[in-house]
Protein backbone atom coordinates (compact mmCIF):
# COMPACT_ATOMS: atom_id res chain seq x y z
CA UNK A 1 0.00 0.00 0.00
CA UNK A 2 2.77 2.81 0.85
CA UNK A 3 4.75 1.73 -2.44
CA UNK A 4 1.61 2.44 -4.55
CA UNK A 5 0.93 5.55 -2.45
CA UNK A 6 4.68 6.47 -3.16
CA UNK A 7 3.76 6.07 -6.81
CA UNK A 8 0.86 7.97 -6.56
CA UNK A 9 2.35 10.90 -5.32
CA UNK A 10 4.98 10.81 -8.65
CA UNK A 11 2.06 10.84 -11.23
CA UNK A 12 0.59 13.65 -8.87
CA UNK A 13 4.34 15.79 -9.68
CA UNK A 14 4.33 14.79 -12.75
CA UNK A 15 0.97 15.96 -13.76
CA UNK A 16 1.84 19.23 -11.65
CA UNK A 17 4.85 19.61 -14.45
CA UNK A 18 2.51 18.71 -17.32
CA UNK A 19 0.21 21.40 -16.40
CA UNK A 20 3.53 23.80 -15.87
CA UNK A 21 4.85 23.03 -19.06
CA UNK A 22 2.16 23.46 -21.25
CA UNK A 23 0.49 26.64 -20.15
CA UNK A 24 -1.74 27.79 -23.51
CA UNK A 25 -3.01 24.17 -23.01
CA UNK A 26 -3.77 24.88 -19.36
CA UNK A 27 -5.96 28.06 -19.80
CA UNK A 28 -7.88 26.22 -23.02
CA UNK A 29 -9.02 23.06 -20.76
CA UNK A 30 -9.76 25.52 -18.00
CA UNK A 31 -12.04 27.85 -20.38
CA UNK A 32 -13.30 24.42 -21.20
CA UNK A 33 -14.19 23.22 -18.03
CA UNK A 34 -15.93 26.61 -16.81
CA UNK A 35 -17.86 26.38 -20.16
CA UNK A 36 -19.43 23.64 -19.03
CA UNK A 37 -19.48 24.07 -15.43
CA UNK A 38 -21.80 26.80 -16.39
CA UNK A 39 -23.63 25.08 -19.46
CA UNK A 40 -24.63 22.81 -16.23
CA UNK A 41 -26.42 25.63 -14.02
CA UNK A 42 -27.86 27.29 -17.22
CA UNK A 43 -29.23 23.90 -17.83
CA UNK A 44 -30.78 23.47 -14.83
CA UNK A 45 -31.99 27.11 -14.57
CA UNK A 46 -33.55 26.85 -17.78
CA UNK A 47 -35.38 23.52 -17.31
CA UNK A 48 -36.74 24.25 -13.76
CA UNK A 49 -37.46 28.14 -14.81
CA UNK A 50 -40.86 27.02 -16.07
CA UNK A 51 -41.66 23.86 -14.08
CA UNK A 52 -42.20 24.08 -9.71
CA UNK A 53 -41.30 20.01 -9.14
CA UNK A 54 -40.04 17.27 -10.91
CA UNK A 55 -40.40 13.68 -9.64
CA UNK A 56 -41.03 15.00 -6.09
CA UNK A 57 -37.64 17.27 -6.14
CA UNK A 58 -38.46 21.24 -5.50
CA UNK A 59 -36.39 23.81 -7.83
CA UNK A 60 -33.96 24.60 -4.90
CA UNK A 61 -33.68 20.75 -4.75
CA UNK A 62 -32.60 19.95 -7.86
CA UNK A 63 -30.03 22.77 -8.46
CA UNK A 64 -28.71 21.53 -5.40
CA UNK A 65 -28.50 18.42 -7.35
CA UNK A 66 -27.00 20.32 -10.16
CA UNK A 67 -24.28 21.51 -7.59
CA UNK A 68 -23.23 18.27 -6.02
CA UNK A 69 -23.58 16.51 -9.48
CA UNK A 70 -20.93 19.39 -10.70
CA UNK A 71 -18.32 18.34 -7.88
CA UNK A 72 -18.41 15.07 -8.04
CA UNK A 73 -18.06 15.46 -11.84
CA UNK A 74 -15.14 17.94 -11.37
CA UNK A 75 -13.53 15.60 -8.91
CA UNK A 76 -13.68 12.66 -11.42
CA UNK A 77 -12.51 14.67 -14.45
CA UNK A 78 -9.37 15.83 -12.41
CA UNK A 79 -8.50 12.41 -11.15
CA UNK A 80 -9.71 9.46 -13.41
CA UNK A 81 -11.54 11.00 -16.93
CA UNK A 82 -8.09 11.34 -18.86
CA UNK A 83 -7.09 7.72 -17.77
CA UNK A 84 -10.41 6.60 -19.30
CA UNK A 85 -10.17 8.93 -22.99
CA UNK A 86 -6.84 7.28 -22.85
CA UNK A 87 -7.36 3.32 -22.55
CA UNK A 88 -8.74 2.64 -25.92
CA UNK A 89 -5.50 3.93 -27.49
CA UNK A 90 -3.92 1.76 -24.48
CA UNK A 91 -5.41 -0.81 -25.85
CA UNK A 92 -5.77 -0.85 -29.69
CA UNK A 93 -2.14 0.53 -30.35
CA UNK A 94 -0.98 -2.07 -27.69
CA UNK A 95 0.71 0.01 -25.36
CA UNK A 96 -1.07 -2.11 -22.55
CA UNK A 97 2.02 -4.73 -22.97
CA UNK A 98 3.84 -1.80 -20.87
CA UNK A 99 1.54 -1.59 -18.41
CA UNK A 100 0.67 -5.17 -17.84
CA UNK A 101 5.16 -6.01 -17.36
CA UNK A 102 5.33 -2.84 -15.30
CA UNK A 103 5.48 -4.36 -11.45
CA UNK A 104 2.27 -2.71 -10.11
CA UNK A 105 -1.09 -3.54 -10.39
CA UNK A 106 -2.18 -2.39 -13.96
CA UNK A 107 -5.57 -1.38 -13.78
CA UNK A 108 -4.13 1.14 -10.79
CA UNK A 109 -1.29 2.66 -13.71
CA UNK A 110 -4.15 2.17 -16.36
CA UNK A 111 -6.53 4.43 -14.27
CA UNK A 112 -5.01 6.83 -12.18
CA UNK A 113 -1.74 8.00 -13.96
CA UNK A 114 -3.10 11.28 -15.55
CA UNK A 115 -4.65 14.29 -14.11
CA UNK A 116 -6.52 17.12 -15.38
CA UNK A 117 -6.36 19.90 -12.90
CA UNK A 118 -8.71 22.38 -14.96
CA UNK A 119 -11.53 20.37 -13.86
CA UNK A 120 -11.06 21.55 -10.16
CA UNK A 121 -13.32 24.75 -11.56
CA UNK A 122 -16.30 22.41 -11.86
CA UNK A 123 -15.48 21.85 -8.20
CA UNK A 124 -15.55 25.26 -6.63
CA UNK A 125 -18.26 26.41 -9.26
CA UNK A 126 -20.55 23.40 -7.31
CA UNK A 127 -19.45 24.62 -3.54
CA UNK A 128 -20.18 28.23 -5.10
CA UNK A 129 -23.46 27.44 -6.06
CA UNK A 130 -24.11 24.91 -2.83
CA UNK A 131 -23.76 28.51 -0.97
CA UNK A 132 -25.39 30.61 -3.05
CA UNK A 133 -28.96 27.56 -3.06
CA UNK A 134 -28.33 27.43 0.65
CA UNK A 135 -28.56 30.78 1.97
CA UNK A 136 -31.00 31.90 -0.82
CA UNK A 137 -33.81 28.67 -0.69
CA UNK A 138 -33.01 29.01 3.54
CA UNK A 139 -31.62 25.18 3.35
CA UNK A 140 -29.94 24.29 6.68
CA UNK A 141 -26.74 22.18 6.52
CA UNK A 142 -25.37 20.50 9.71
CA UNK A 143 -22.21 19.21 10.00
CA UNK A 144 -23.00 15.65 10.37
CA UNK A 145 -25.20 16.29 7.01
CA UNK A 146 -22.28 17.70 5.47
CA UNK A 147 -19.45 15.34 6.46
CA UNK A 148 -22.16 12.11 5.76
CA UNK A 149 -22.62 14.42 1.72
CA UNK A 150 -18.64 14.13 1.65
CA UNK A 151 -18.32 10.22 2.42
CA UNK A 152 -20.97 9.50 0.08
CA UNK A 153 -19.60 11.66 -2.77
CA UNK A 154 -16.69 9.66 -2.54
CA UNK A 155 -19.02 6.44 -2.76
CA UNK A 156 -20.37 8.33 -5.82
CA UNK A 157 -17.00 8.69 -7.20
CA UNK A 158 -15.90 5.19 -6.80
CA UNK A 159 -19.46 4.07 -8.48
CA UNK A 160 -19.12 6.05 -11.14
CA UNK A 161 -15.11 4.84 -11.96
CA UNK A 162 -16.74 0.98 -11.53
CA UNK A 163 -19.53 1.98 -14.21
CA UNK A 164 -16.90 3.81 -16.32
CA UNK A 165 -14.19 0.99 -16.23
CA UNK A 166 -16.76 -1.90 -16.45
CA UNK A 167 -18.06 0.12 -19.70
CA UNK A 168 -14.45 0.77 -21.19
CA UNK A 169 -13.39 -2.87 -20.72
CA UNK A 170 -15.19 -3.97 -23.34
CA UNK A 171 -12.97 -2.15 -25.80
CA UNK A 172 -10.79 -5.57 -24.68
CA UNK A 173 -13.48 -7.24 -27.39
CA UNK A 174 -13.70 -4.46 -29.84
CA UNK A 175 -10.67 -2.28 -30.11
CA UNK A 176 -12.27 0.13 -32.72
CA UNK A 177 -15.55 1.24 -29.91
CA UNK A 178 -12.93 4.27 -28.87
CA UNK A 179 -16.13 6.39 -28.51
CA UNK A 180 -17.48 4.12 -25.52
CA UNK A 181 -15.44 7.23 -23.64
CA UNK A 182 -17.73 10.00 -25.58
CA UNK A 183 -21.22 7.65 -24.48
CA UNK A 184 -20.08 7.62 -21.21
CA UNK A 185 -19.59 11.27 -20.75
CA UNK A 186 -23.26 11.63 -22.37
CA UNK A 187 -24.80 8.45 -19.83
CA UNK A 188 -23.09 10.17 -16.45
CA UNK A 189 -25.28 12.99 -16.73
CA UNK A 190 -28.08 10.98 -16.22
CA UNK A 191 -26.76 11.08 -12.09
CA UNK A 192 -27.74 15.17 -12.01
CA UNK A 193 -31.61 14.01 -12.04
CA UNK A 194 -34.19 12.56 -9.69
CA UNK A 195 -34.34 8.74 -9.42
CA UNK A 196 -37.83 9.46 -10.01
CA UNK A 197 -37.85 10.64 -13.07
CA UNK A 198 -36.50 7.40 -15.12
CA UNK A 199 -39.39 4.84 -13.04
CA UNK A 200 -41.61 5.18 -16.32
CA UNK A 201 -38.69 3.55 -18.06
CA UNK A 202 -39.15 -0.10 -19.40
CA UNK A 203 -38.12 -2.08 -16.04
CA UNK A 204 -35.07 -3.39 -18.25
CA UNK A 205 -33.93 0.17 -19.13
CA UNK A 206 -34.44 1.47 -15.41
CA UNK A 207 -32.10 -1.16 -14.26
CA UNK A 208 -29.68 -0.58 -16.76
CA UNK A 209 -29.85 3.31 -15.48
CA UNK A 210 -30.51 2.70 -11.67
CA UNK A 211 -26.46 2.76 -10.72
CA UNK A 212 -26.03 6.16 -12.15
CA UNK A 213 -29.00 7.66 -9.89
CA UNK A 214 -26.74 6.60 -6.95
CA UNK A 215 -24.19 8.76 -7.99
CA UNK A 216 -24.93 12.03 -6.50
CA UNK A 217 -28.80 11.78 -5.54
CA UNK A 218 -27.65 10.34 -2.21
CA UNK A 219 -25.39 13.05 -0.94
CA UNK A 220 -27.49 15.56 -1.72
CA UNK A 221 -30.66 13.18 0.39
CA UNK A 222 -27.87 13.26 3.07
CA UNK A 223 -27.68 17.04 2.50
CA UNK A 224 -31.17 17.55 3.12
CA UNK A 225 -31.34 14.88 5.83
CA UNK A 226 -33.69 12.55 3.84
CA UNK A 227 -31.32 9.41 4.29
CA UNK A 228 -32.01 6.41 6.43
CA UNK A 229 -28.92 4.10 8.06
CA UNK A 230 -30.21 1.56 5.51
CA UNK A 231 -30.09 2.98 2.54
CA UNK A 232 -26.70 4.67 4.00
CA UNK A 233 -25.05 1.28 4.44
CA UNK A 234 -26.97 -0.33 1.63
CA UNK A 235 -25.00 1.96 -0.67
CA UNK A 236 -21.57 1.39 0.55
CA UNK A 237 -22.12 -2.65 -0.02
CA UNK A 238 -23.92 -1.97 -3.22
CA UNK A 239 -20.59 0.38 -4.49
CA UNK A 240 -18.29 -2.36 -3.08
CA UNK A 241 -20.00 -5.69 -4.72
CA UNK A 242 -19.48 -3.40 -8.49
CA UNK A 243 -16.18 -2.73 -7.52
CA UNK A 244 -15.13 -6.28 -6.64
CA UNK A 245 -17.79 -7.03 -9.88
CA UNK A 246 -15.56 -4.66 -12.40
CA UNK A 247 -12.04 -6.36 -10.86
CA UNK A 248 -13.18 -9.44 -11.61
CA UNK A 249 -14.21 -8.68 -15.47
CA UNK A 250 -10.80 -6.73 -16.03
CA UNK A 251 -8.64 -9.77 -14.78
CA UNK A 252 -10.99 -11.78 -16.65
CA UNK A 253 -10.98 -9.52 -20.00
CA UNK A 254 -7.07 -9.73 -19.83
CA UNK A 255 -7.04 -12.94 -21.25
CA UNK A 256 -8.79 -12.20 -23.88
CA UNK A 257 -6.07 -9.06 -24.81
CA UNK A 258 -4.08 -9.49 -28.32
CA UNK A 259 -1.13 -7.20 -27.42
CA UNK A 260 0.93 -5.84 -29.96
CA UNK A 261 3.08 -8.51 -30.63
CA UNK A 262 1.17 -11.70 -30.20
CA UNK B 1 -18.45 12.30 -61.33
CA UNK B 2 -15.47 11.78 -58.88
CA UNK B 3 -16.94 13.18 -55.88
CA UNK B 4 -19.91 10.94 -56.40
CA UNK B 5 -16.71 8.20 -56.33
CA UNK B 6 -15.64 9.60 -53.23
CA UNK B 7 -19.36 9.52 -51.75
CA UNK B 8 -19.54 5.98 -52.27
CA UNK B 9 -16.07 5.54 -50.61
CA UNK B 10 -16.87 7.01 -47.78
CA UNK B 11 -20.08 5.25 -48.09
CA UNK B 12 -18.30 2.31 -47.70
CA UNK B 13 -15.83 3.45 -45.11
CA UNK B 14 -19.30 4.27 -42.59
CA UNK B 15 -20.64 0.66 -42.92
CA UNK B 16 -17.65 -0.77 -42.02
CA UNK B 17 -17.78 0.05 -38.43
CA UNK B 18 -21.52 -0.10 -37.79
CA UNK B 19 -20.80 -0.86 -34.39
CA UNK B 20 -19.37 2.66 -33.61
CA UNK B 21 -21.97 4.16 -35.33
CA UNK B 22 -24.29 2.92 -33.23
CA UNK B 23 -22.72 4.01 -29.97
CA UNK B 24 -22.90 7.51 -31.67
CA UNK B 25 -26.30 7.21 -32.03
CA UNK B 26 -27.10 5.94 -28.42
CA UNK B 27 -24.83 9.18 -27.55
CA UNK B 28 -27.43 11.45 -29.89
CA UNK B 29 -30.10 9.42 -28.26
CA UNK B 30 -29.45 9.50 -24.85
CA UNK B 31 -29.56 13.58 -24.57
CA UNK B 32 -33.07 14.19 -25.56
CA UNK B 33 -34.42 11.02 -24.00
CA UNK B 34 -33.29 12.53 -20.89
CA UNK B 35 -34.91 15.76 -21.30
CA UNK B 36 -38.36 14.50 -22.38
CA UNK B 37 -37.95 12.46 -19.13
CA UNK B 38 -37.33 15.26 -17.17
CA UNK B 39 -40.74 17.11 -18.87
CA UNK B 40 -42.96 13.95 -18.71
CA UNK B 41 -42.27 13.91 -14.63
CA UNK B 42 -42.50 17.95 -15.13
CA UNK B 43 -46.30 17.64 -16.79
CA UNK B 44 -47.64 14.56 -15.13
CA UNK B 45 -46.79 15.69 -11.77
CA UNK B 46 -46.03 19.14 -11.08
CA UNK B 47 -47.32 22.56 -11.76
CA UNK B 48 -45.70 23.91 -14.74
CA UNK B 49 -46.11 27.32 -16.87
CA UNK B 50 -45.42 25.88 -20.19
CA UNK B 51 -48.14 25.88 -22.91
CA UNK B 52 -47.28 22.93 -24.70
CA UNK B 53 -49.19 19.43 -24.19
CA UNK B 54 -47.25 16.29 -23.29
CA UNK B 55 -47.59 15.42 -26.85
CA UNK B 56 -46.23 18.26 -27.91
CA UNK B 57 -43.39 17.93 -25.60
CA UNK B 58 -42.69 14.15 -26.76
CA UNK B 59 -42.71 15.36 -30.32
CA UNK B 60 -40.66 18.05 -30.21
CA UNK B 61 -37.63 15.88 -28.21
CA UNK B 62 -38.28 12.59 -30.48
CA UNK B 63 -37.59 15.14 -33.99
CA UNK B 64 -34.67 15.94 -32.42
CA UNK B 65 -33.33 12.48 -32.09
CA UNK B 66 -33.92 12.67 -35.97
CA UNK B 67 -32.39 15.87 -36.14
CA UNK B 68 -29.25 15.47 -33.80
CA UNK B 69 -28.70 12.56 -36.37
CA UNK B 70 -28.99 13.94 -39.23
CA UNK B 71 -27.97 17.11 -38.59
CA UNK B 72 -25.24 17.84 -35.76
CA UNK B 73 -22.39 17.89 -37.63
CA UNK B 74 -19.01 16.12 -36.36
CA UNK B 75 -16.52 16.84 -38.46
CA UNK B 76 -14.01 19.65 -37.19
CA UNK B 77 -12.73 16.98 -35.27
CA UNK B 78 -11.40 15.80 -38.65
CA UNK B 79 -10.78 18.43 -39.67
CA UNK B 80 -8.51 20.44 -37.01
CA UNK B 81 -7.07 17.47 -35.85
CA UNK B 82 -6.40 14.51 -38.08
CA UNK B 83 -5.97 17.12 -41.66
CA UNK B 84 -4.37 20.57 -39.98
CA UNK B 85 -2.57 19.36 -36.39
CA UNK B 86 -1.44 15.94 -37.68
CA UNK B 87 -0.84 16.77 -41.31
CA UNK B 88 -3.09 14.83 -43.57
CA UNK B 89 -4.31 18.34 -45.16
CA UNK B 90 -0.95 17.45 -47.33
CA UNK B 91 -3.07 14.76 -49.30
CA UNK B 92 -5.72 17.12 -49.88
CA UNK B 93 -3.39 20.05 -51.35
CA UNK B 94 -2.04 17.82 -53.94
CA UNK B 95 -5.44 16.87 -55.53
CA UNK B 96 -7.66 18.85 -57.85
CA UNK B 97 -10.51 18.43 -55.85
CA UNK B 98 -12.28 21.18 -53.21
CA UNK B 99 -11.43 20.30 -49.70
CA UNK B 100 -14.98 21.17 -48.73
CA UNK B 101 -16.56 19.00 -50.72
CA UNK B 102 -14.64 16.08 -50.16
CA UNK B 103 -15.31 16.15 -46.37
CA UNK B 104 -18.90 16.99 -47.89
CA UNK B 105 -18.28 13.44 -48.98
CA UNK B 106 -16.77 12.39 -45.70
CA UNK B 107 -19.02 13.39 -43.27
CA UNK B 108 -22.95 13.19 -45.77
CA UNK B 109 -22.68 9.09 -44.98
CA UNK B 110 -22.68 8.97 -41.43
CA UNK B 111 -24.80 11.53 -41.14
CA UNK B 112 -27.51 9.40 -43.49
CA UNK B 113 -26.70 6.28 -41.46
CA UNK B 114 -27.40 7.83 -37.99
CA UNK B 115 -30.12 10.01 -39.35
CA UNK B 116 -31.83 6.33 -40.53
CA UNK B 117 -31.24 4.67 -36.61
CA UNK B 118 -33.24 8.09 -35.77
CA UNK B 119 -35.97 7.25 -38.18
CA UNK B 120 -35.92 3.55 -36.83
CA UNK B 121 -36.16 4.97 -33.36
CA UNK B 122 -39.06 6.90 -34.35
CA UNK B 123 -40.81 4.50 -36.09
CA UNK B 124 -40.49 2.35 -33.02
CA UNK B 125 -41.75 5.14 -30.49
CA UNK B 126 -45.02 6.09 -33.54
CA UNK B 127 -46.02 2.87 -34.19
CA UNK B 128 -44.45 0.49 -32.22
CA UNK B 129 -45.20 2.12 -28.61
CA UNK B 130 -48.42 4.05 -30.30
CA UNK B 131 -47.71 7.46 -29.10
CA UNK B 132 -48.89 9.47 -31.67
CA UNK B 133 -48.63 13.19 -32.79
CA UNK B 134 -48.98 15.58 -35.26
CA UNK B 135 -46.62 16.21 -38.66
CA UNK B 136 -46.30 18.43 -40.84
CA UNK B 137 -48.98 17.83 -43.91
CA UNK B 138 -49.71 19.72 -47.11
CA UNK B 139 -47.25 19.21 -50.26
CA UNK B 140 -46.14 22.51 -50.49
CA UNK B 141 -45.33 22.36 -46.83
CA UNK B 142 -43.61 19.01 -47.18
CA UNK B 143 -41.21 20.78 -49.65
CA UNK B 144 -40.66 23.84 -47.94
CA UNK B 145 -39.78 21.69 -44.79
CA UNK B 146 -37.25 19.40 -47.20
CA UNK B 147 -35.53 22.47 -48.50
CA UNK B 148 -35.33 24.26 -45.04
CA UNK B 149 -33.69 20.67 -43.91
CA UNK B 150 -30.79 20.78 -46.64
CA UNK B 151 -30.45 24.80 -45.98
CA UNK B 152 -30.05 23.57 -42.19
CA UNK B 153 -27.72 20.80 -43.22
CA UNK B 154 -25.72 23.65 -44.92
CA UNK B 155 -25.70 26.05 -41.83
CA UNK B 156 -24.32 23.49 -39.76
CA UNK B 157 -21.68 21.73 -41.80
CA UNK B 158 -19.96 25.53 -42.80
CA UNK B 159 -19.87 26.04 -39.31
CA UNK B 160 -18.52 23.26 -38.27
CA UNK B 161 -15.76 23.24 -41.11
CA UNK B 162 -14.87 27.22 -39.51
CA UNK B 163 -14.37 25.53 -36.00
CA UNK B 164 -12.05 23.00 -37.64
CA UNK B 165 -9.87 25.48 -39.50
CA UNK B 166 -9.27 27.69 -36.33
CA UNK B 167 -7.03 25.29 -35.85
CA UNK B 168 -4.75 26.70 -38.32
CA UNK B 169 -4.40 29.33 -36.17
CA UNK B 170 -3.86 27.59 -32.79
CA UNK B 171 -2.14 24.36 -31.29
CA UNK B 172 -5.24 23.21 -29.32
CA UNK B 173 -8.70 24.14 -31.11
CA UNK B 174 -10.82 22.09 -27.96
CA UNK B 175 -11.30 25.12 -26.08
CA UNK B 176 -13.26 26.87 -28.95
CA UNK B 177 -14.86 23.57 -29.99
CA UNK B 178 -16.17 22.92 -26.41
CA UNK B 179 -17.70 26.72 -26.16
CA UNK B 180 -19.39 26.28 -29.85
CA UNK B 181 -20.35 23.14 -29.10
CA UNK B 182 -22.41 24.08 -25.52
CA UNK B 183 -23.92 27.42 -27.37
CA UNK B 184 -25.35 24.80 -30.35
CA UNK B 185 -26.78 22.91 -27.27
CA UNK B 186 -28.66 25.81 -25.68
CA UNK B 187 -29.33 27.85 -29.05
CA UNK B 188 -29.65 25.17 -31.14
CA UNK B 189 -32.95 23.98 -28.94
CA UNK B 190 -31.31 21.03 -27.48
CA UNK B 191 -32.18 21.11 -23.59
CA UNK B 192 -35.45 22.97 -24.12
CA UNK B 193 -37.32 24.48 -26.99
CA UNK B 194 -36.55 28.01 -27.30
CA UNK B 195 -39.84 28.98 -26.94
CA UNK B 196 -39.22 28.41 -23.21
CA UNK B 197 -36.51 30.73 -22.89
CA UNK B 198 -37.01 33.87 -21.35
CA UNK B 199 -37.69 36.26 -24.00
CA UNK B 200 -34.39 38.20 -23.99
CA UNK B 201 -32.49 35.19 -24.53
CA UNK B 202 -35.04 34.00 -27.32
CA UNK B 203 -34.28 37.38 -29.23
CA UNK B 204 -30.76 36.63 -28.86
CA UNK B 205 -30.57 32.64 -29.78
CA UNK B 206 -32.44 34.04 -33.04
CA UNK B 207 -29.38 36.24 -34.39
CA UNK B 208 -26.92 33.58 -34.10
CA UNK B 209 -26.93 30.91 -36.89
CA UNK B 210 -27.28 27.85 -34.50
CA UNK B 211 -31.30 27.61 -34.21
CA UNK B 212 -31.14 27.78 -37.65
CA UNK B 213 -29.13 24.15 -37.68
CA UNK B 214 -31.26 22.27 -35.47
CA UNK B 215 -34.56 23.71 -33.85
CA UNK B 216 -36.20 25.43 -36.97
CA UNK B 217 -36.40 22.04 -38.96
CA UNK B 218 -37.89 20.27 -35.89
CA UNK B 219 -40.60 22.68 -35.72
CA UNK B 220 -41.03 23.10 -39.61
CA UNK B 221 -41.75 18.86 -39.14
CA UNK B 222 -43.76 18.95 -36.31
CA UNK B 223 -45.95 21.06 -37.99
CA UNK B 224 -45.73 24.54 -35.99
CA UNK B 225 -44.68 26.94 -38.68
CA UNK B 226 -46.92 28.48 -41.61
CA UNK B 227 -45.79 28.53 -45.01
CA UNK B 228 -44.92 31.83 -45.06
CA UNK B 229 -42.90 31.99 -41.64
CA UNK B 230 -41.46 28.94 -43.56
CA UNK B 231 -39.60 30.74 -45.89
CA UNK B 232 -38.80 33.82 -44.04
CA UNK B 233 -36.52 31.14 -42.18
CA UNK B 234 -35.40 29.90 -44.92
CA UNK B 235 -34.46 33.41 -46.42
CA UNK B 236 -32.47 33.76 -43.36
CA UNK B 237 -31.06 30.01 -43.36
CA UNK B 238 -29.25 31.46 -46.81
CA UNK B 239 -28.49 34.27 -45.27
CA UNK B 240 -26.03 32.45 -42.86
CA UNK B 241 -24.98 30.22 -45.67
CA UNK B 242 -23.80 33.23 -47.35
CA UNK B 243 -21.89 34.58 -44.38
CA UNK B 244 -20.26 31.17 -43.02
CA UNK B 245 -19.54 30.28 -46.67
CA UNK B 246 -17.48 33.56 -47.20
CA UNK B 247 -16.26 32.91 -43.42
CA UNK B 248 -14.90 30.11 -44.59
CA UNK B 249 -13.00 30.44 -48.13
CA UNK B 250 -11.45 33.52 -46.01
CA UNK B 251 -10.43 31.14 -43.06
CA UNK B 252 -9.08 28.34 -46.08
CA UNK B 253 -7.32 31.14 -47.70
CA UNK B 254 -5.33 32.77 -45.65
CA UNK B 255 -4.68 29.02 -43.30
CA UNK B 256 -3.09 27.28 -45.84
CA UNK B 257 -0.53 30.07 -46.44
CA UNK B 258 0.44 29.51 -42.66
CA UNK B 259 0.01 25.94 -43.01
CA UNK B 260 3.54 23.59 -42.53
CA UNK B 261 2.45 20.42 -43.21
CA UNK B 262 4.76 17.41 -42.94
CA UNK B 263 6.88 16.87 -45.87
CA UNK B 264 5.85 20.44 -47.41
Amino acid sequence: MKRYLKVYRQFFLMNISRLLIYRSNFINNLVSSLVWAVFAFVTIILLTGRTQTVGGWNRSELMLLTAMYSILIGLFHTFLTRNFERMPIVIDKGLLDTVLLAPLDAQFILTTRYMNFTSLIRVIAGLVFIASIASSANIHIHIVGLLGALMLLLVGLLLLYSLWFLVLIFVIYNPQLSNLVDLMFTVSSFGKYPRSMFQILPREFFLAVLPLTFVSVPSVQMLLGRMTPYEYFGLFGYCLVLFVVTRLFWLYSLRHYTSASS
Amino acid sequence: MKYIRIFLLYFQQAFVYRGRSVVWFFISLFNPLILLLFWYAALTGGKTTVSWSLSDVTAYYVLLIISASFLDIHIEETVAVYDISEGGLNAYLVKPISYALVKLCNELPYRLLQGSFGIIVFCIIRFGLGISFSLVNGIFEIITTVCMILCAFCVSFLFKMIVGLSAFWTTDYTGLAEMTGVLILLFGGFVIPLEFFPSFWHTVATYTPFPYGTYFPVLAVEGRLALGEMWRIIGIQLGWIFILGVTYRWMWKRGVRLYTGVGI
